[in-house]
Formats: structure tokens, sequence, C-alpha cells
């Protein structure tokens, strides 16, 4: 009975920090999460002693394989001279670090510690494309690694079936990925810092510059319909629609409620959280929803009481532009099969009714998978907090947001409710 | 792309390589050796049923996962089914691209009570369409080893 799931005492949020998000050839993991956890430290309002953190948990995917090193709670806790507190790696594939937090919040609302720390990091950049491929394939199913399905093509596959059943076509996902670069210019730790129209005037540029034939595209999609600036990599899914290779770290400092004035007279509190699993597409029961997301929801709702219509924005796991329509229409902020034509009216824009992923999403702001959980999450508290700068959502009175994490192909899924009381 | 195939080596970055060379054995488990080696020896397709709840798997277990009876027994189907959704991959895993892209399918296989089963599909890229009936190719049985690739893929009929 997931309605039923509560807290044995509740959790705030009063500080939090990420790394630039990108690819770092001079930085390491270590490097990566001092950046964030420094950002952090300036984020408490009323400052805080870090010697009072008890605890800690560190999100990470694969580092064993990406940088051929593991047992990153313990590095970490070393890292900021926090050692010997307790130090726990969470393993979810690309959810890893919303279960960092997750165990994180369990660990305050069962009164063993008051102050935890939860992350997340990710090092991906040193390998080469066909390794960090690899890499990432080891969290699909059994079944799909050995059958030459590696991510691009599972989501191909969901984006193929979501046409056949809902009479979508590739202008769907155009419109997900030009709204996603539109937000990431704003944020100043995203990865790509382009909108599609600039990066096309630089290509046009570029063209014009060394005397080649200069591109005549009309709009963006003109330009994303083009293989040579979009090729296609497993059709549907073209180079646009993808996630890139990242690099990064993000941090939370989770509090117990009563003591969160403490730290901060703007803390952001947990709402309710939910966590599911799910099985390989082959035995999956639909292409075109993920029960783990079905779970999760439930969960995270039953726990809030809230429901999808009281969720004023969120961010969600688009891994490949197709995964957001999918998961929109999940966590119910969009019927089965209307999440591609709200996207195209507008919807989900900054200055939309219900805009998703104002950070820029995995696609712009960059997917380092075990620090993408906590940076979802930090995203959804400094728009709560008004601390989104530029991409702050215009003109709204911000209470409550989401964060969706997928990992895999819809092994794990969790969906966190924020709010702001 | 990632950094290794970007960085210029000279740059003023200090590593050093690593070069432990790793050598992996994937075994299929009990289930699934049955299965590999019915299509080896005999071109046949193996799913089971659950004795106790009736559920069927394809491929063949050993034990059922809804009520962890054990399975012993096996039942052919024939191989065919629907294309139930697909991609279509132009680049290889290094990121380069392929000759001819592949078609990769799930295809629902007929007899198993909606299992899909994932692998290429032979036919042009603009010739494939969800639903549509599909057969198993299998290789020569002198080069059958008893693993995945003994199929070469579905065909479209």
């Amino acid at each position: 009975m997931p309605e039923k799931r509560k807290l044995g005492r509740g959790v705030a949020i009063v500080g939090a920090g990420m790394s630039k998000f990108g690819m770092f050839a001079d930085k390491d993991s270590k490097d990566l999460f001092a950046e964030a956890f420094k950002e952090l430290l300036s984020s408490v309002d009323k400052g805080f002693d870090p010697e009072r953190i008890e605890a800690m948990w560190i999100g990470n995917f694969s580092n064993d394989f990406f940088v051929h090193q593991s047992h990153w709670g313990p590095i970490i806790s070393d890292l900021l001279g926090m050692a010997p507190i307790a130090s726990t790696r969470t393993e979810g594939a690309c959810a890893a670090s919303t279960l960092a937090f997750r165990d994180g919040v369990m660990s305050i609302a069962s009164g063993l510690y008051d102050v935890v720390l939860v992350g997340g990091v990710e090092e991906m950049s040193k390998c080469t494309t066909v390794e960090v491929t690899e890499g990432l394939a080891l969290a699909t199913s059994p079944y799909e690694g050995a059958a030459a399905f590696t991510f691009p093509g599972v989501f191909g596959a969901l984006a193929t079936a979501y046409f056949d059943k809902y009479g979508a076509s590739r202008e769907a996902l155009m419109n997900v990925t030009i709204k996603s670069h539109n937000n990431a210019p704003l944020n100043p730790k995203a990865q790509f810092n382009q909108t599609i129209a600039e990066i096309m005037q630089a290509k046009i540029k570029r063209a014009e510059e060394k005397g080649r034939p200069v591109p005549s595209w009309s709009d963006e999609k003109d330009a994303l319909r083009d293989s040579r600036f979009n090729p296609p990599v497993a059709w549907p899914m073209c180079l646009y629609d993808c996630c890139p290779i990242s690099d990064g770290a993000s941090c939370m400092l989770l509090v117990a409620e009563d003591m969160a004035g403490e730290f901060t007279d703007k803390p952001v509190y947990l709402a309710g959280m939910g966590q599911g699993s799910g099985r390989g597409l082959h035995a999956a029961p639909s292409l075109t929803s993920f029960e783990a997301n079905k779970q999760a929801a439930a969960e995270a709702y039953g726990m809030s009481g809230l429901e999808p219509k009281d969720i004023q924005f969120s961010e969600v796991h688009d891994c490949f532009s197709i995964a957001e329509l999918i998961h929109t229409e999940d966590l119910g902020f969009f019927g089965p099969g209307e999440a591609f034509e709200a996207v195209a009216d507008g919807a989900t824009k900054l200055d939309g009714p219900m805009p998703i992923n104002t950070s820029g999403g995995l696609k712009c702001k960059g997917h380092p998978v075990g620090a993408t959980g906590v940076s979802q999450l930090i995203e959804v508290w400094k728009q709560l907090r008004g601390d989104a700068g530029k991409r702050q959502i215009p003109g709204r009175d911000l209470h409550v947001g989401g964060a969706q994490n997928l990992g895999g192909t819809g092994g794990t899924c969790t969906f966190t409710i924020l709010e702001r009381r | 792309m990632g950094l290794s195939e970007r960085i210029e080596r000279n740059v003023d970055l200090s590593y050093f390589e690593g070069k432990i060379p790793v050598n992996y054995v994937y075994t299929y488990g009990l289930g699934l050796e049955k299965f590999f080696n019915a299509i080896k020896e005999k071109g046949e397709f193996l799913a089971s049923r659950c004795p106790e709840c009736g559920a069927v798997y394809f491929p063949c277990r050993i034990f059922c996962e809804r009520c962890f009876s054990e399975i012993t027994r096996t039942f052919k189907v024939p191989g065919t089914g629907t294309v139930y959704s697909y991609t279509v991959c132009h680049l290889d895993m290094d990121g380069s691209p392929k000759k001819e892209p592949d078609v990769v399918g799930l295809i629902e296989v007929d007899g198993t009570e909606g299992a899909k089963f994932v692998h290429f599909i032979d036919a042009k890229p603009d010739k494939v369409t969800i639903g549509r009936k599909v057969k198993p190719v299998l290789k020569a049985k002198k080069d059958r080893e008893g693993g995945i690739f003994d199929i070469k893929g579905f065909r479209q009929v």
C-alpha cells in the first residue's frame, strides 16, 4: 500500500552544491566533489560547521569501469576530512545519487542521525566513446546487452513504439530538444550553453569562414531534420536527442526538520519520495510507460498527500528526448499519449504552465550519471528558494516541485517531491 | 566522444596509463544453456510453463519467478512472432557510422503469452513495420556454437 508509507520524522534540505558539469581533462572525481562541497558550504545561509555532519551517502554508478576505482564512500569522506564517520556508496545506475538522498532521508527519519551529507559523482570522459557505451550498457538488462541493445537503441525502440501508439513523430522530440537548449544557457553549471538557434548560427558562420557550402536552414526544426546537423544514432534517436558524456559532482545537506532553523530561514522540505523497480524490455508490460515510475509516483504522492496537479514544475530524466515525454505521462502531469502535444503547445517551457527541466535537463546540463539525481533535486531546491537566477520560473509563487530519476532501462525509477512551506 | 579521443597527448596534463587486461567469461545460466543447446542441436526454440501456476517463460527457465516452483519441463514454440517495436542503429559503439544500418527489434514471440525477444530484423529500415509477422533465420547447423548469434536474425514474412 504505497499511499501509507510515511517517514518517522520530517527532513529538510538546508544546503546544496554542484560542480560545473562537462568534460574535464584536468579534474578527477575528487576535484569535482570538492568543487561541489565548497559551493554547499557557502550555500548554508547561517553557516555551519562541517563537523556536524554525522554520516554520508555517495551515489556512483560505475567509476569502477570509467576510471578503474571503486569504493567511493570512504574516498569522499577522506577527501572532505570527515573520516572516520560512516560513508556509504549507493549504486542504482543513473539513479545512484537519488538512492543516496533516500538513504540519507531514511537515516534522519529513523532518528539515527540529525545531519547528513548526500551526493554523487561520476567521471566518464576519460574513456573513449566505445568504452563509455560499454560501461553504460552494464546497466541494461542482461538480455538486452547481449543482443546489441545499448542505450540509444533501447530508447529508439521506445520512441518507435510511442510514435506507433499515439501518432507522434520526430517533430515531438525536436520540441523537447529545442526547449531544453533554450533553458541551458541560463544555467551556468550546464555542459552546453547554446540554444539550437545559436548552434545553427555558429555552424553557418564557420561554413562561411571556411568557404564551404552555407546551410540554408529556415528554422530550428529544419536544422534538426538535416542529417548533417543532427545525424541518426539509433533511429528515431538522433544526435540531439541524446545526452552527452559528462563529468560532475553534486551534494546536499539534509537535517531533521525541527533543526532546519539553525541553518537557514529558507529551508525546503521533503514532501514525498518513492522508488520502484522494473524488468528488462523483453519482459516489460509496456514500451510507452515504465512500471517503476508508476510505483515511485504512487509512493511519493501517497506520502505527500499531493496529486499530479499540485506539482508546479519538475525535473525529469531526459537521458533521451523520448524519455521526457514518457516520464511526464507516467507521473500524471499529462495523460497517456498527451505529453507530445502539450510540449508542442509550449506547456513545458520555462514560462509555460508546467515547466520541465528548467536546468536544461540531462540533454544540456550534462549527465555524469552518479551525480545526476542530486543535481535534479538541487534544481528544484533552487527554484523553490527563488535562487535559480536567470532561469527562475517567472511570475509564479512556487511551493511544490518534483524530480524524477531513472536508472538503466527503467530498472530503477525514483520520484521525489520537495516543498516550501 | 570521450576526452581520450580528443586530448592531444602532449598537452600540459599529468597522467599515467593503465593497461590491465581483463578477460570475462559470460555464462548463460542453467535455463539459457538448455535454450541455446536446443537451437544449436535441433534448431528448436524452447519455452517453459510453471507446473504450479501456469506462468509461461521464454526463453525457458528453471524456476518460476512468480511462485518459485521448480520448472523441469520445456515445450517447443515455432520461434515466429510479430514486430513489437524496433530501432535502426546508424552508429557503431565507437560512434563511427556503420556501413549499413542495423535494424534491432523487439519480437513478440508466438505461443509465449507475450514474451519479447531482442534481435536483429533482416530488412531495410524503411520496410520494417510494427505488427509484421517475422520468422527466425538460423545459421547452418555446422556453424552454430550454442549462443545468441546462432540466430542470424528475424525476417519479415
